[in-house]
């Protein structure tokens, strides 16, 4: 069942105000695969993680998640769905009043009826599993960013989802940590069979993590295929991105001219 | 042929953004009533499933610390304010009462004005600075940091895990104080009325029971219970709708504590008309 699609995203448009961020973009991601959502900032690739996760609802078109609609749903069912995923946020978004342990141990205590032994030896293994077992009694303010990442990724993967968001998960760490954050990415695809979708634009994590990429330019998808194909893309836009280039595919013609107006009037 | 109507749309947009202008204050109030009545009923209806459905333990744990903060550690400051007041009390109302010639109806005077009036509405602007303040604080600051985002996409309940517990431990408690800053006020009165007019305790005591009955103390708990109801929906309110990093949080604690008062004061004048003119 390898090709069964888990995400469908069909013509999705959202505006804030006058800016229309996302303009029609369509995608599936099947079972088991890493996706990993490339573009430069402002080209709407957190908006259109956070239509997938159910927080953002589109101007018009349509996501669905493991089959169902995520915007048709509502009460119990939009929460037994949202169960199915996790996400981890950019800041990690750990409760900061509480322990890693017990970060990770909240949406067990939430959801489930299990008591708080077999809850204790869950969050351990989760802790094991992100190598953070060591630190469970710390709270987010007392570890490193890589950690608070780890631990986010920990809680995220807490209820078992079978769909996981990762929002920029190497911004602002070493290349270490990030390689390190790279591999439990991986990990977590073979152990536990989670279909991901990735937000970044790390090239690097790229070629570690993705089995398929997806390039958002001014909230269209430009390109989607495997990283080979991104590599040899003949588009000049798609490798101005991949080397880096300095005249970046964020800063166009139309928004140098609309400064350049600004200036003169 | 356009659909839209061309010149005609243009023309309407402009009378409507005229209109609209004015009026958009207006409507931003309305909305911030709505959103505050409707926090309001879903987290009183949360509090009230709380105990049968949904995931006790993890309310448990919520809610005894907050039930300490709101509760015990207001104790101190609750205590020091009643007791000085009910002091201020004997003071105003000894020396005009001496010149009548009544100043054995000093205790009847404190303590009806205690019950009905003071206690509450002393404990309720203490409540919203000392708690109505950092729960705006703690839900503002958790809104900056995703926290909220987090629990949404975690499929947990903001209204049943954040705001319930709130709604529980405020109208727990504040009743509560409310009774220790009857008691207290009424030692601090007690004990300034014997050091300044040589009232004894035996007969200020039997002189506060004589006048207070049953109605004024209810009638004291009532109101508390509403302003407890007030100031959790309108510091929530506020702290759930934080927008603008550190800035916007001080702004929305200083609307909320603002804002709780005002409504406080307005409450305690609609309660205090429909008291008189129903019960007493």
């Amino acid at each position: 069942m390898a090709d069964r699609p888990v995400i469908e995203v069909e013509d999705v448009h959202k505006s804030f105000g006058d800016v229309h961020v996302l303009r029609g973009i369509s995608f599936q991601v099947s079972e088991d695969q890493t996706v990993c959502i490339l573009g430069a900032s402002g080209d709407g690739k957190t908006t259109m993680l956070k239509t997938l996760m159910g927080v953002l609802p589109p101007d018009s078109g349509r996501v669905r998640i493991l089959g169902e609609d995520v915007y048709g749903l509502a009460g119990e069912e939009r929460e037994d769905l949202r169960r199915k995923i996790g996400v981890t946020f950019q800041s990690g978004a750990l409760l900061n009043s509480m322990t890693l342990a017990e970060n990770i141990a909240l949406p067990l205590e939430y959801h489930t009826e299990l008591d708080d032994d077999t809850i204790a030896t869950m969050v351990k293994i989760k802790l094991q599993q992100v190598g953070l077992l060591h630190a469970a009694n710390l709270r987010p303010n007392e570890v490193s960013g890589g950690m608070k990442k780890r631990a986010a990724v920990a809680r995220a993967i807490a209820m078992d989802p079978k769909i996981l968001f990762y929002d920029e998960p190497s911004a602002g760490l070493d290349p270490i940590a990030t390689a390190s954050l790279d591999k439990l990415i991986n990990d977590l695809k073979t152990s536990m069979e989670i279909t991901s979708v990735v937000v970044t634009h790390e090239m690097e994590s790229v070629r570690r993590i993705a089995d398929r990429v997806l390039l958002q330019y001014r909230g269209q998808v430009l390109l989607d295929g495997t990283l080979q194909e991104l590599l040899d893309s003949p588009s000049e836009r798609v490798q101005r991105f991949v080397r880096g280039d300095i005249e970046s595919m964020a800063v166009s013609s139309t928004m140098l001219k609309a400064y350049h107006q600004d200036l003169l009037m | 042929m356009s659909l839209t109507g061309g010149k005609a749309t243009t023309w309407l947009g402009y009378l409507g953004r005229r209109v609209q202008g004015p009026l958009t204050p207006l409507t931003g109030i309305l909305g911030q009533i709505g959103g505050i009545s409707a926090l309001l009923a879903s987290g009183l209806f949360q509090a009230a499933l709380s105990p049968f459905t949904g995931p006790r333990r993890l309310m448990r744990k919520n809610l005894y610390p907050l039930m300490s903060n709101v509760g015990a550690r207001s104790l101190p400051i609750v205590s020091m304010v009643s007791f000085l007041m009910g002091a201020i009390l004997v003071l105003q109302t000894g020396e005009p009462l001496r010149q009548f010639g009544q100043i054995q109806e000093v205790p009847g005077a404190v303590a009806l004005a205690l019950a009905r009036e003071i206690s509450p509405l002393m404990t309720a602007i203490l409540m919203t600075a000392r708690v109505g303040a950092s729960f705006t604080a703690v839900l503002g600051s958790m809104k900056i940091n995703e926290e909220l985002l987090a629990l949404e996409t975690m499929g947990i309940r903001v209204e049943s895990y954040l705001v319930a517990p709130r709604f529980t431990s405020m109208l727990v408690m504040v009743p509560c104080l409310t009774v220790f800053s009857y008691l207290l006020g009424m030692a601090g009165g007690a004990m300034v009325a014997n050091a300044a007019y040589d009232i004894p305790f035996e007969l200020y005591v039997a002189k506060t029971l004589a006048y207070l009955t049953m109605t004024d103390l209810c009638s004291g708990l009532v109101k508390s219970g509403l302003f407890s109801l007030l100031i959790t929906s309108i510091c929530c309110y506020f702290g759930l709708h934080t927008e603008g990093g550190s800035v916007g949080l001080g702004r929305n604690i200083m609307t909320a504590v603002v804002t709780s008062m005002v409504a406080i004061i307005v409450m305690d004048a609609l309660a205090t008309g429909w008291i008189n003119n129903y019960i007493l």
